[in-house]
């Protein structure tokens, strides 16, 4: 069985990647490699890969993330006993990336605005090595469920779990957080190879309605952010206007944002557009980066990070 | 949801329960406790426990640890890191095959146990707690969610 694209799909394919839509659907034919990093909250590195080994696994670094690492063979990482203590923490390369990026340092306060089902919540906890606070926000009952069973396995003492709108968080909550997290909802195009039928549903339509959420999510990410606080927006999908239009629009609600350059370990990716459906973006978008599953061997994802002065 | 700081004395209670089914020692310090209902106790650092308090739909924070029964009381995964085993502690040692099991949530032979109550241990690891029966039977006490799936060897 083959890969099979929406008609709408297959043209915003043909118009973004005309010369390596071929690499994007191979990548979209092979499964996601095996992944996590380790819960240093509970064990240290070293311990904890002699404990893999042991159990048949074998282990190499991602080379492009700090804290990730591949495990082969496929599959026996998250039925090992020690996924289930909570030692590992089974997350995409890209992922893992994107919390890295934030910059998070211990005794930071952070907001993580779409939270569930925390691989970036748990990762952040991490990062602040129990000092500081981490928010974990979502607007799903249901999906609010599987952030707090992986907050508990991480063994996260200083999170808090909120259930709410994202898009009035901000608002409520302004100038609170050193650090916030938007891992906003979106078309999940780089992550089709999971799911191909996201990929045969795919419509511009779809991204358009999407974007209007995105924006929302992001202006209410920036106001919940202190002065001279950092936020990451990172979507795992492709199209412009959930990606640099929604930037744009915060540049243009928020004159004073800073877009900042974003510095990536030997990973291959493309920078922001400046333009797209006849829009034309602020310059400053070409600072973000999008990262296709052919170049990562892995997800694809955009990501911006952005500064609030002061 | 409310977050109801654990009183001196409630705290007391707890550290005395661990005491008596586990022959290990609470460690409170640095850390506030809550109840949260149906005997439930989370654990969470001060800030966070400050933080809590400023934010709408909260809900939950911390991290579950302990459970307050009838006569006993019963220690998550997470909890047995809020303890001190003093020697005299109520620890089975497991093999790989029997820590295995204990994921597994099926029940494990451990032998005969002078406590109704014990603390599995797999090379160091603590696996949480389980209820023995009189024939030296352990039922870990561990949640649906986060057991081991059957096929797993």
């Amino acid at each position: 069985m083959s890969v099979q694209l929406s008609q709408d799909l297959r043209s915003f394919l043909e118009a973004i990647i005309p010369d390596t839509m071929d690499m994007l659907l191979e990548a979209y034919s092979k499964p996601l490699p095996d992944s996590f990093r380790v819960n240093t909250l509970k064990i240290d590195p070293e311990n904890c890969l002699k404990l893999l080994q042991e159990e048949g696994l074998t282990v190499r670094k991602i080379p492009f993330t700090v804290d990730g690492f591949y495990a082969e063979p496929e599959g026996l990482l998250t039925v090992s006993l020690w996924h289930m203590l909570g030692y590992v923490y089974a997350q995409g390369p890209v992922s893992i990336l994107v919390t890295e990026l934030l910059d998070v340092e211990p005794g930071h306060w952070v907001l993580d605005l779409c939270a569930a089902p925390g691989s970036k919540t748990t990762h952040i906890a991490a990062k602040l090595c129990g000092e500081g606070v981490i928010v974990a926000n979502d607007v799903s009952r249901t999906r609010i469920k599987a952030l707090s069973s992986n907050m508990q396995r991480c063994g996260v003492v200083n999170g808090v779990l909120t259930l709410a709108d994202g898009r009035r968080f901000g608002y409520r909550h302004r100038e609170m957080f050193d650090r916030v997290m938007i891992d906003a909802p979106c078309t999940s195009l780089g992550i089709g190879s999971k799911d191909w039928s996201v990929l045969r549903n795919w419509t511009t339509h779809s991204s358009i309605r999407l974007s209007r959420l995105q924006t929302s999510l992001l202006f209410s990410g920036y106001m919940a952010l202190k002065p001279g606080g950092v936020l990451i927006y990172s979507t795992c999908t492709f199209h412009p206007i959930e990606n640099e239009a929604v930037v744009n629009n915060l540049l243009e609600k928020f004159e004073e944002a800073e877009v900042l350059p974003i510095t990536l370990n030997g990973l291959e990716y493309d920078s922001g557009f400046d333009e797209w459906g006849g829009r034309i973006f602020s310059p400053e978008v070409r600072k973000t980066v999008r990262i296709w599953p052919f170049q990562s061997g892995a997800e694809g994802f955009y990501i911006a990070k952005i500064r609030k002065p002061g | 949801m409310g977050l109801k700081k654990m009183e001196k004395h409630e705290l007391q209670n707890l550290s005395d329960e661990v005491m008596r089914s586990f022959g290990a020692r609470l460690q409170t310090e640095g850390y506030v406790f809550v109840k949260t209902g149906e005997g439930k106790i989370r654990v969470l650092s001060e800030e966070a426990y400050r933080a809590a308090a400023l934010f709408r739909g909260v809900m939950n924070a911390g991290i579950y640890v302990a459970k307050q029964r009838k006569n006993f009381v019963t220690l998550t995964i997470e909890g047995c890191k809020f303890v001190s085993l003093l020697p005299e502690a109520h620890v089975v040692e497991l093999t790989k095959e029997d820590a295995v099991k204990w994921m597994r949530g099926d029940p494990v032979k451990v032998g005969k146990q002078n406590h109704k109550t014990v603390i599995g241990r797999y090379r160091g690891h603590l696996l949480g707690t389980a209820l023995v029966d009189i024939n030296g039977v352990a039922y870990p006490q561990v949640p649906k969610w986060r057991r081991l799936p059957p096929e797993t060897s």
